[in-house]
């Protein structure tokens, strides 16, 4: 089964990486620039997990969490965190907004594939 | 009728007396001694009737009684036995010799004149043997009846003789212990007897005196004395008293009163002698000298006190006074003060005078009454006065009585003392009030305040350099004059140098002026300065070590100085206000500096802030672009886009270390900066060891496989979990293990060794990284702990790497309470060695915090 993951990312050079490593695990990658264009096509895409970098333009990777997280659809979607912001209360305020995990930039390509599946097999 | 002869033959002269006493009433004795002066006086009398004794010299009676007989004229006359053998054998030889009678001895004398008279009448017949026992028998009885009674009164008389004889002893006695002296002398005046209290007196002993002559212990004026006396008194038989002097044998002269009196003498002499009483007078005469000795030493002491001591008569005039009243009250002498009329003209107020005389008249004695009076030279002196009340001896008149103490210097000590005092409490409570005070304007006050309590000034006031003006400011008083302060509430020093203040400033002296309107020229000119009144004006400099740091000026109106007391004073009192001064400049210097050091620490946070805005977003801003470098790198090298060369690998390799050493980079310094702001953290968590090696051991494989070094894992089988921050030891693995990698060459050997120590306290688990690489010199190995020591070094240079590594590891095992330390020789490898707790104390972060913002 092929799982459908939303990155929101306005760095084109990070989505694109993001973008190579997860479709080479096979996973269904949509890339937004925008926290705004990513809620206008959730519900489109019904993603498995949403990936995330918290510095947006416009509304905040935290804003968008806690909209997402107000969807009673979505209540329970993995979202995971991709940002270069790496203090702890960095860290904690992502958890707070909603997140589930968080993962540091730069990012482990490595290991990034077999991470976003143990966050959605993780989730019941 | 005529009285019946009676002869009596008897040789005991005392019988025939007694015989002859108890019968010559009623008979007509004769007497006769011996048998043959009987026999002629019986033929020369022709008695009546004879009384023989038959016990008689020469011729007895039994001889003198026959013979008797024989004569013709005397053959009837009855002779009666008078014998002292009262025995029948005696009876019957005197009956046998022709005696008619027989009376027994001792003779019943108050019995004899009747027995007699029986006789001479016939009436006694002659006796038979019975009948003459019966009669003694009865004789004898009554005999002894009678001498019972006389030896009854013989005893009576002998207890009087008895009672006498004590009488006498006692009066012996009473002589013996007699306090005068007895002196018993013989007409011719050599000493007959004596008493103990004359030996006493005169000292020399009985034998010495006895049979010499009274006058010889006399000295020559009581020895003529004595005779004209002796003549005139003692020869006449008449007694007299005198007072002579003797000399003892010590060649005292001792005086005596001495009764004397003459001794009755038997008849025919005028004097047996003379009783001498000497009644010792020294005594008396010593007493008069010692009371005499006694006047004078008080006298003595009169004159010679300290105190004066007078008598007034109830006039109030003085009648009796000492040396030292006289002294006191400044007269020229006694009589220059009993030519007063009155004490009332010695006192400041009369009324007083009156006052105490009248108390004196209700309570006799007044003690310890203060006056004030007035000497002979004008000047007051202040006086201790006790004086009592008492009756003039002959007339009965009150007269006043007392003494007199100049107490005025003791009264002036004690009022300077009690200034002292006042000025010390003062002086205290200014003390507190400079260490409780740290306001200048505060302090000034109290300084001054508390100055006028102690100096009897008029007006005070404090003026203080002020150093960016100079000038000398006012900075508070009391008692100055608007109009002063309007003039000289800042007084400039360089303009005005001839203001006396500035003048006392400048040359840190006490100015004291009567007048200070030309020291003050330069104002003069203007305005009108009738507020500047003569007087003393005292302007005391304030100085701390030569410092002056102002003036105190003191205004006293009217003639009248400061004295050296108040001089003093003021002078004390400008010490402590340049302790005041200076301690509250010191406060404030304080609170300057603690000031800017607050400034400099808000900036300092302010900064730190910034630092660690800047440290998160160049962290960010880093990141950003290190994710595209490292994660393209690895997705070219995984082959996600496609096959490539080894040389395009070779290369792409290099790109990715060099975005990893870059990152590590980042991490290392924000790990820093995070410990020294006390930011780091422990997130205790309790592990498996097993797991954490293998974690340790994954990450680090690449590198370890790419040198093909040898990892060696030795974990202590009783070793399962350990409670750590697992993150931040894995961290300090890495770091260690990582360098043994990097500094051990291809084919090395790295060992890591897991022990539990066990401490009676508590235990903890001991690191061990070890390799087998190039070793570190000694002298590098004190500083490899330190930040940045890498940095200029020239292994940072040669093996990359921050310098940060070993101080972060460092640091993050010191956060979980262990010690790290290392063993290397150089060429033979190196050994770290790290301690974790087997518990953790947690540590408050802010006391890991380095203190270089906490002032």
């Amino acid at each position: 089964m092929m799982y459908s993951v939303i990155i929101i990312e306005d760095n084109k050079l990070n989505s694109k990486l993001a973008q190579k490593v997860l479709e080479s695990a096979n996973y269904s990658v949509f890339l937004f620039d925008s926290a705004e264009a990513a809620l206008d096509n959730i519900k489109r895409i019904q993603p498995d997990i949403i990936l995330l970098d918290l510095q947006l333009p416009g509304i905040s990777g935290y804003d968008f969490a806690r909209q997402v997280r107000r969807f009673e659809h979505f209540k329970n979607i993995p979202l995971v965190a991709i940002s270069a912001n790496v203090r702890e209360e960095d860290k904690t305020k992502a958890y707070d907004s909603g997140c589930d995990g968080f993962i540091e930039k730069p990012v482990n390509t490595r290991t990034l594939a077999a991470e976003v599946q143990s966050f959605i097999e993780g989730k019941p | 009728m005529t009285k019946a002869k009676i002869l009596h033959i008897e040789d005991d002269a005392n019988i025939r007396e007694l015989v002859t006493r108890v019968l010559e009433e009623q008979f007509i004795i004769d007497v006769a001694s011996t048998g043959l002066e009987g026999i002629k006086k019986a033929q020369e009398v022709q008695p009546d009737l004879i009384l023989m004794d038959l016990q008689l010299p020469s011729m007895s009676g039994y001889e003198a009684t026959t013979r008797i007989h024989s004569l013709d004229e005397l053959k009837h006359v009855p002779i009666i036995a008078v014998t002292g053998k009262n025995t029948a054998e005696e009876r019957e030889k005197t009956l046998a010799a022709g005696c008619k009678g027989f009376i027994p001895k001792p003779i019943d004398l108050f019995a004899l004149p009747e027995q007699i008279a029986e006789y001479l009448s016939g009436k006694v017949e002659e006796t038979t043997d019975e009948k003459r026992t019966e009669y003694f028998q009865q004789y004898s009885e009554e005999l002894v009846k009678k001498l019972q009674d006389r030896i009854e009164a013989l005893t009576e008389a002998n207890e009087e003789m008895k009672r006498l004889n004590l009488e006498l002893q006692k009066r012996d006695q009473y002589i013996e212990n007699m306090v005068d002296a007895l002196w018993v002398v013989d007409r011719k005046d050599n000493t007959r007897d004596m008493n103990p209290a004359l030996i006493d007196f005169i000292g020399y002993s009985a034998s010495d005196l006895m049979n010499t002559p009274i006058f010889k212990y006399m000295d020559s004026d009581s020895r003529k004395k004595y005779f004209t006396i002796a003549v005139d008194y003692l020869q006449e038989g008449k007694a007299t008293q005198n007072e002579l002097t003797f000399e003892t044998k010590n060649a005292e002269k001792v005086k005596a009163l001495v009764s004397s009196q003459p001794v009755s003498a038997e008849e025919g002499e005028k004097n047996a002698g003379y009783f001498h009483v000497l009644h010792d007078i020294t005594k008396r005469k010593k007493l008069e000298f010692d009371l005499r000795e006694s006047e004078k030493k008080y006298r003595s002491l009169v004159n010679n006190s300290l105190i004066g001591i007078f008598r007034t008569n109830r006039k109030g005039q003085f009648t009796t006074v000492n040396p030292r009243l006289v002294e006191i009250l400044g007269y020229a002498d006694e009589q220059d003060l009993y030519n007063l009329d009155s004490a009332v003209e010695i006192f400041k107020e009369p009324e007083l005078h009156r006052k105490l005389i009248k108390q004196l008249n209700k309570t006799p004695v007044v003690n310890d009454k203060e006056f004030t009076l007035i000497r002979k030279d004008g000047e007051e002196i202040i006086v201790l006065v006790n004086v009592q009340k008492v009756e003039d001896g002959i007339l009965g008149h009150p007269v006043y009585e007392g003494l007199l103490e100049d107490i005025t210097e003791k009264r002036q000590l004690e009022l300077s003392l009690k200034q002292a005092n006042r000025e010390l409490e003062v002086k205290n409570k200014i003390n507190r009030i400079i260490l409780s005070e740290t306001e200048l304007d505060k302090v000034l006050q109290h300084l001054i305040r508390n100055a006028l309590q102690i100096l009897s000034v008029d007006a005070s006031a404090l003026y203080l350099f002020d150093k960016e003006n100079m000038s000398l400011k006012y900075g508070y008083g009391q008692g100055i004059q608007p109009e002063w302060l309007h003039h000289f509430r800042t007084i400039p020093l360089g303009e005005t140098e001839s203001h006396f203040l500035v003048e006392s400033f400048m040359k840190n002296q006490t100015i004291i002026v009567d007048d200070p309107k030309p020291f003050l020229r330069d104002y003069r000119e203007n305005g009108n300065w009738k507020f500047v009144t003569n007087g003393t004006w005292a302007s005391m400099p304030i100085s701390l070590n030569d410092k002056v740091l102002g003036i105190f000026l003191c205004v006293k109106s009217g003639g009248t100085a400061l004295n050296d007391q108040e001089f003093r004073t003021m002078e004390a009192l400008s010490n402590q206000m340049a302790i005041g001064i200076n301690h509250v400049n010191q406060i404030e210097d304080l609170n300057q500096s603690k000031r800017a050091l607050e400034e400099s620490f808000t900036e300092l946070a302010k900064m730190n802030k910034f630092k660690d805005e800047f440290l998160a977003n160049m962290s960010h801003e880093l990141r950003t672009p290190l994710n595209s470098i490292i994660g393209f790198s690895e997705v070219l090298i995984d082959g996600l886009a496609g096959e490539i060369n080894e040389e395009q690998r070779e290369f792409l390799e290099n790109v990715l270390g060099s975005g990893q050493h870059l990152l590590s980079l980042i991490n290392d310094i924000l790990d820093m900066s995070k410990i020294r702001a006390g930011q780091m953290e422990l997130m205790l968590d309790t592990f498996n060891c097993q797991t954490l090696i293998d974690e340790v051991n994954q990450t680090l494989s690449g590198v370890i496989h790419g040198k093909e070094q040898e990892f060696i894992k030795s974990l202590d089988e009783n070793i399962a979990t350990i409670s750590a921050d697992k993150k931040k030891l894995k961290q300090v693995l890495l770091n260690l293990l990582g360098n043994a990698a990097k500094f051990t060459p291809a084919k090395g050997q790295i060992r890591l060794t897991i022990k539990r120590i066990s401490r009676p306290d508590s235990g903890f688990f001991q690191f061990t990284v070890a390799d087998n690489g190039i070793g570190i010199p000694k002298e590098e190995q004190e500083l490899i702990f330190d930040e940045f020591r890498q940095v200029d070094g020239s292994h940072s240079r040669e093996y990359d790497g921050t310098g940060l590594g070993l101080p972060i590891a460092k640091k993050l095992v010191e956060l979980h309470g262990g010690k790290i330390w290392m063993e290397s020789e150089v060429g033979d490898g190196t050994q770290f060695h790290f301690t974790i707790p087997e518990v953790i104390e947690e540590v408050c972060p802010e006391d890991e915090r380095e203190n270089e913002y906490d002032v």
